[in-house]
């Protein structure tokens, strides 16, 4: 068990503090967008107040969310790559099969996307929470931050709660793009060119904001990530030769 | 004993890096690879760590070269095969969970014998220094068969000097160093048989005691293989010189 651990020690050294970086300044970033949003504005003799969800909204924080999640992913594809060395010719000589190492990884790297993900989620929370405390009490209820989750698309990706199909998409996200994020440099190691991961990652990015009625394509995102996720585990299982 | 029966090894595009090569190389023998450019060294040694298919057979002591015996041949390439991002340090704890063998001793050694640093990552050493520790990767690893791809590409005269008499002062009797490099007249006394290789055959297979027997150099050997025509240079500069 330590030696299988052990191999995860390159990969994990390299993308641990990047993430965890990376996690925080999206999170900063998200915290600053939301200071700059006025929370009301005079409209003739009206005083308009912006609910949290119009807040997030106008704020673009699924934007800052959506950078750092195609950042976080190019850095768990980096420790992979040979750059600079031929790692690949080490990985291949351990007893360790290497197909069962990029799974390995593969799990090491959606379990950071699932930090990244818990990070930016409690980033929300703390930041409708200052919404909640500084907003005059007549403007908010106990119900404001349960109808902001619901209604903000980002905020509902984010925390879906009881929303399991959305948590299931999330979840098998996480999965699939942290094992793609494995695979791309296993092929590329065996000289073999393999792009899948980079659209993969922009469709997960731009598309995780998400209604609670599904319309913004849950199902086919579900399909996709499914597929690709099959996809991949044959690809690593079947082409593991060279083919020059 | 390694050998080698009939391995024959074609690329995609068609041409023959290999053709029927047959090799035994038994234990503690230092065996040196010649062979000029794209004549197949590397490709061989590829071929016997399993990091290429190929045509033929493959055996150490009567068994294919599985991940059940890889252990037992180790490899340093000009290419580098270390963890750039990882420091001298985290290689040795790495190698040695995955190497049962490894020589831990022999290791900080050759450390404190070239003074490279333990705690920098090796992708700031310099480019000696980055061979240099390739080297002691693949001696320290424990392995019967050590392999070496040009691993003194890029160090001075002096540096690969001293590499030579502490490889001759710590081998033991059972290893067995396999080096391919183009430094004919540096290693001639250093290695006790010579393999040539010329167009994916071996064109000539000789131990120093045959030569010294004979009275020849290396180099003379070399020549006469290759049949290298000494007043080739001295007639192409001829005709150029008429031309102009």
């Amino acid at each position: 068990m330590k030696r299988w651990l052990s191999v995860l020690t390159p990969a994990a050294r390299l993308s641990v503090w990047k993430v965890l970086l990376l996690s925080a300044l999206a999170a900063g970033v998200q915290v600053l967008l939301f200071l700059t949003i006025p929370l009301d504005t005079q409209y003739d003799t009206h005083r308009v107040t912006f609910s949290l969800e119009e807040v997030v909204h106008q704020g673009n924080l699924s934007l800052a969310f959506s950078v750092g999640f195609v950042l976080v992913c190019a850095v768990l594809v980096l420790p992979g790559m040979e750059r600079g060395a031929k790692t690949g010719y080490t990985l291949r000589r351990l007893a360790a099969d290497e197909r069962v190492v990029v799974l390995l990884w593969g799990g090491v790297n959606a379990l950071l996307l699932f930090i990244f993900w818990g990070i930016q989620a409690a980033a929300a929370l703390a930041l409708s929470r200052y919404y909640l405390q500084i907003m005059p009490t007549e403007y908010i209820n106990q119900q404001t931050l349960l109808m902001a989750f619901s209604r903000s698309p980002y905020l509902h990706a984010l925390l879906p709660t009881w929303d399991w199909g959305v948590t299931i998409r999330n979840l098998l996200g996480c999965a699939v793009l942290g094992l793609s994020a494995a695979a791309l440099p296993f092929h590329w190691r065996h000289g073999r060119k393999a792009w899948s991961t980079f659209p993969l990652v922009i469709l997960a990015a731009f598309t995780f904001p998400i209604g609670m009625d599904g319309s913004d394509g849950y199902g086919v995102q579900l399909i996709i990530l499914s597929m690709t996720g099959v996809l991949t585990v044959f690809g690593v299982w079947r082409w593991h030769e060279d083919e020059e | 004993m390694l050998e080698l029966k009939d391995v024959k090894k074609s690329y995609l595009k068609g041409s023959k890096a290999l053709d029927g090569v047959n090799l035994s190389i038994g234990p503690g023998e230092i065996v040196g690879l010649f062979g000029e450019n794209g004549a197949g060294k590397t490709t061989l040694m590829k071929c016997i760590l399993g990091l290429l298919r190929y045509q033929g057979e493959i055996t150490l002591d009567g068994d294919p070269i599985t991940p059940k015996n890889i252990a037992r041949l180790s490899f340093a390439t000009c290419e580098h095969s270390y963890f750039p991002a990882l420091t001298a340090g985290a290689h040795r704890d790495f190698y040695q969970e995955h190497f049962p063998n490894f020589r831990t001793k022999r290791f900080s050694a050759l450390m404190d014998f070239f003074q490279l640093p333990r705690n920098k990552a090796i992708r700031s050493f310099s480019t000696g220094q980055k061979n240099q520790f390739e080297v002691i990767l693949a001696l320290s690893q424990g392995a019967d068969y050590i392999l070496m791809d040009e691993p003194f590409a890029g160090n001075d005269i002096f540096n690969r000097e001293d590499f030579y008499k502490v490889l001759l002062g710590i081998l033991e009797p059972e290893e067995t160093i396999l080096l391919s490099t183009h430094l004919l007249e540096e290693v001639q006394h250093f290695i006790g048989r010579a393999v040539l290789i010329h167009q994916g055959k071996v064109a000539g297979d000789i131990t120093t005691l045959e030569l010294e027997e004979q009275g020849r150099g290396l180099m003379d050997f070399v020549k006469e293989t290759y049949q290298y025509k000494a007043d080739r240079v001295s007639r192409a500069l001829g005709e150029l010189t008429d031309r102009e």
